[in-house]
């Protein structure tokens, strides 16, 4: 009798484990969101390449011979154009009835800023007819700089052109109009103001007026005393698509370069964003971006907020701005409507969120989701909080390994560093967040103050792990974005990296790229480009080392 | 099943390098064939061997100049109407309109110096250079292999 219970027992026991074998091996190959021949395929090759350089490589979504993401693609007539500031923001503001943009934890309705926007157009404008160059130093997380970019965006359209600065120039520029912060910074300017037209005092309660206030000094209280809320902005565009190729912004990097870019950049990085949704997947009006921004890094780039949020309040969705010092934990530092989260990748918050001490059941779905995830199967069953219940995507922002290099265009600082290896998330980590977070991640590389929006970005649906050595030596950052293409080249510093193993220095062309704006630097640019084997658009991001995968991806050696 | 035993056991699936820093099997395993062609000089010999039978890659050449036409494969690929075309000197056929064989020289034949072509002639085969230029990448020069084409 025993031995019979024994072997009902046994088949029994191994009929549980081969139904839940083949429930697993179901499971895995039928609700995989990528299949791995897809993900082993993420760009498209040219079938040729010039000698000291590899193939050309754009994303999977662009063909050889297709264009490239150039704009928005609105009909004008029986023709297409790209599009600039003017008609995203007329649309954003005939959907803007119910959403919103909140900076530093408060409400405010896009009426209201549209109102203020507007309103700070007509009172500079007002002052003279000369085209004018707007200076703006002040956090765009706050109410004040927010709105101060959306004027300065308008204004762009007409006679303005704002400039992005890192900190107050001490030395006289060619501005009219200079926006800062608070009282203290133009106690700080120490006379300074007299190069200038005008200078705005954004928060004029932070910190005590001084007893005498020279003339050319303004509150943005007293300019937007009369501002009201507005929820028009018409636009019509002119019949010769001049607009799209204004300059749209100019931007100072903290090493005293400066680039422009132009409206088409603009429209072309916000489509190559909205274009980055797979199927089913799409942005709606459902969605809530929350950026968060390092107030204390020098290398704060604001424009690269842009791409992204005009693309969310498109589709009628909302946004907000906090920086990373507001708040101790991630939690509380996004918005509970989240469903797109963009942090920089080193930002502590999301250390703090993802060690916090799990349960052993935590511990246990943690365990069972990290496996899925690795198998290419998405799963949101280790959820650590209810905060993130909405979020369904992280966008982790990295920085090349030698920002200051691409910036200055400089080729004695553009050689390799082996001592200083750039601090970047391995793919384990990225695979602990999907599971704790409940929620895809995607990781950005950004060349700050050169390119507009993301070089290059993961698949939405790549959750792979990869081996140890690999994440070592590499930062996997997907396939190039869908307005630009690039190619690795030979270059003489740096003899350790083999062309022929897809190793080199990075290129990049296309429609995102900022253009060095003074002379020196337009010159030094050229010699660069010329070096580059140049005269067909390519440019070098000096010191960006990189090699192709097998996968069509880029990686960034660290 | 790796799947269970990392469940069971702690860890997670790695995926393969697609890198080769770990420099195992799947590096060399990668074959020459798709790796992509070094833009340059090619000789009629060199050039032959790209003609989609061969080689999957479809290359031309026009005046001297050769272009990649592999996108073209429904014309100029095996059992295309240009088929003939591919892989050599396709200069005089265009110029004539001629899907000949005649038209071409084999590789070891000194290369077609078009001297014969008429007026006309030339005019139909800078028409078709440029709609080359616009529709495919120019991959390189062709020219005589010394000792063979001259």
């Amino acid at each position: 009798m025993s031995s019979y219970m024994l072997k009902v027992l046994f088949t029994v026991l191994a009929l549980l484990t081969v139904s839940a074998m083949l429930a697993v091996k179901v499971i895995l190959e039928t609700k995989r969101d990528l299949h791995p021949i897809a993900l082993a395929e993420q760009a498209n090759i040219t079938s040729t390449r010039k000698e000291r350089e590899t193939a050309v490589y754009r994303n999977f979504t662009v063909p050889p011979g297709f264009p490239l993401t150039t704009g928005m693609g609105l009909s004008l007539g029986y023709r297409l154009r790209n599009g600039n500031f003017g008609d995203l923001w007329s649309s954003i503001m005939d959907l803007s009835s119910e959403n919103y943009v909140e900076l530093q934890g408060r409400k405010h309705p896009l009426a209201t800023i549209n109102g203020e926007a507007k309103q700070l157009v007509k009172s500079l404008q007002q002052e003279s007819s000369e085209p004018k160059r707007l200076g703006i130093c002040v956090p765009v997380f706050g109410r004040p700089g927010f709105v101060l970019v959306i004027a300065g965006l308008m204004g762009s359209l007409q006679e303005f052109i704002p400039f992005f600065l890192p900190s107050v120039p001490r030395s006289k520029q060619d501005l009219q109009i200079l926006a800062i912060e608070s009282w203290e910074t133009f106690r700080q300017m120490n006379g300074s103001h007299e190069w200038y037209q005008k200078v705005i005092v954004c928060d004029s309660k932070k910190f005590e007026a001084p007893s005498s206030i020279p003339e050319n000094i303004v509150t943005l209280e007293e300019l937007l005393a009369d501002a009201e809320d507005d929820r028009t902005f018409k636009y019509t565009p002119p019949q010769d698509n001049s607009d799209d190729l204004k300059v749209m912004a100019i931007n100072v990097s903290p090493f005293g370069t400066a680039n422009s870019f132009t409206h088409m950049a603009l429209v072309s990085s916000v489509a190559a964003f909205i274009k980055s949704f797979p199927l089913h997947n799409e942005l709606s009006s459902h969605d809530h971006l929350s950026i968060i921004l390092e107030d204390d890094s020098v290398l704060q780039d604001a424009i690269q907020i842009l791409p992204k949020l005009l693309a969310t309040l498109l589709h009628g969705g909302s946004a907000s701005l906090t920086s990373s010092h507001s708040f101790n934990t991630l939690e509380k530092c996004m918005s509970r409507n989240t469903t797109l989260l963009q942090i920089p990748e080193n930002c502590s918050l999301l250390d703090s969120q993802l060690n916090f001490p799990l349960t052993v059941i935590q511990k246990a779905r943690l365990a069972l989701a990290s496996n899925f995830l690795s198998e290419g199967v998405f799963t949101s069953t280790a959820l650590m909080s209810p905060a993130f219940e909405k979020l369904r995507c992280v966008y982790l922002a990295s920085k090349v390994k030698n920002v200051r290099a691409v910036a200055l265009m400089d080729l004695t600082v553009a050689k390799p560093t082996q001592e200083s290896k750039k601090r970047a998330r391995s793919t384990e980590f990225l695979n602990r967040m999907r599971a704790l977070l409940g929620c895809r991640a995607v990781v950005e590389l950004y060349c700050p103050f050169v390119v507009l929006g993301p070089v290059a970005s993961t698949n939405f649906f790549d959750y792979r792990v990869f081996p140890q050595q690999v994440d070592g030596k590499f930062t996997n950052c997907g396939p190039v974005c869908t307005s630009l293409e690039a190619k690795l080249v030979e270059d003489d510093n740096s003899q350790d990296y083999d062309i022929l193993k897809r190793q080199g220095m990075l290129c990049i062309r296309g429609f995102t790229i900022g253009k060095p704006v003074e002379s020196a630097h337009q010159k030094k640019a050229l010699e660069v480009v010329e070096k580059f084997d140049g005269g067909e658009g390519w440019m070098p991001m000096l010191g960006v080392f990189c090699l192709w995968g097998k996968d069509g991806c880029l990686y960034e050696y660290k | 099943m790796s799947f269970v035993k990392n469940l069971l056991f702690g860890g997670v699936k790695t995926s393969e390098d697609p890198t080769g820093v770990t420099g195992g099997p799947n590096e060399q395993k990668q074959g020459k064939n798709t790796e992509p062609v070094v833009e340059g000089k090619f000789y009629p010999r060199t050039l032959y061997k790209f003609n989609g039978h061969d080689d999957e890659k479809i290359f031309l050449a026009i005046k001297g100049k050769v272009f990649d036409c592999s996108q073209g494969r429904q014309f100029y690929g095996p059992s295309g109407p240009y088929s003939n075309f591919a892989g050599h000197d396709a200069s005089r056929g265009l110029a004539t309109n001629s899907f000949d064989l005649d038209t071409l020289r084999h590789w070891d034949q000194p290369m077609d110096d078009l001297a014969d072509l008429t007026k006309e002639d030339m005019e139909a085969l800078d028409g078709w250079l440029e709609h080359f230029e616009k529709k495919y990448p120019c991959i390189g020069t062709l020219v005589p292999e010394p000792g063979v084409n001259c």
